[in-house]
């Protein structure tokens, strides 16, 4: 049985990437952006696992297991983020969010 | 402001473009078969092993770094009040 060619892991990667990226760019909404941007993460994940699993080894993995880790950290401050956002707003609006600026 | 949502799709298949060339063009030192171990398929235990002797250090680090963004989160979302 012949494996899936890493290429094609890589273009899945390139393709996720490239949907949260738009999402990113698009989007006003705080919570589509952290959904965007978790996208982009995990396509950096499958890239992670795809060279560990072709490569025998498990650094790979672990590394993913750390991005993971590093991924849920990230997100919880960011709806944190938010939620004092939406308390001083009533609404999460990231145009009209100026209050980092000087 | 106004998105310009052509503009980003433009960019984002240009992206794409450059990265999956990329990629396909690349010859990647692969093998053809995915090395596997048909007797004992699982890698949990080497990734526990790795995790526990290697990458000790860097486990540590992420606890302190996900206590720190817990505490962070829940002073963030409790708020003090009415601030």
């Amino acid at each position: 049985m012949t494996a899936i060619p890493l290429t094609f892991y890589l273009g899945l990667a390139a393709l996720l990437f490239s949907i949260g990226l738009y999402g990113v760019m698009t989007h006003k909404s705080g919570i589509r952006l952290i959904m965007c941007i978790e996208l982009m993460l995990n396509s950096a994940n499958l890239n992670l696992v795809a060279f560990s699993s072709y490569t025998d080894t498990l650094h790979g993995q672990v590394f993913a297991m750390f991005s993971i880790a590093l991924a849920a950290a990230e997100a919880a401050v960011g709806f944190a983020i938010f939620m004092a956002i939406y308390r001083m707003h009533d609404k999460i609006n990231l145009d009209e969010l100026n209050i980092l600026r000087w | 402001m106004q998105i310009n949502r052509p503009l980003a799709f433009l960019v984002c298949l240009l992206f794409v473009a450059v990265v999956v060339t990329g990629a396909f063009g690349t010859s990647w030192n692969t093998v053809s078969e995915l090395p596997e171990n048909p007797a004992d398929p699982s890698n949990i235990e080497g990734i526990g092993m790795l995790i526990f002797t290697h990458f000790v250090a860097p486990f540590e680090v992420l606890s302190i770094v996900l206590l720190a963004s817990l505490i962070g989160a829940i002073y963030m979302a409790k708020g003090e009040g009415n601030r």
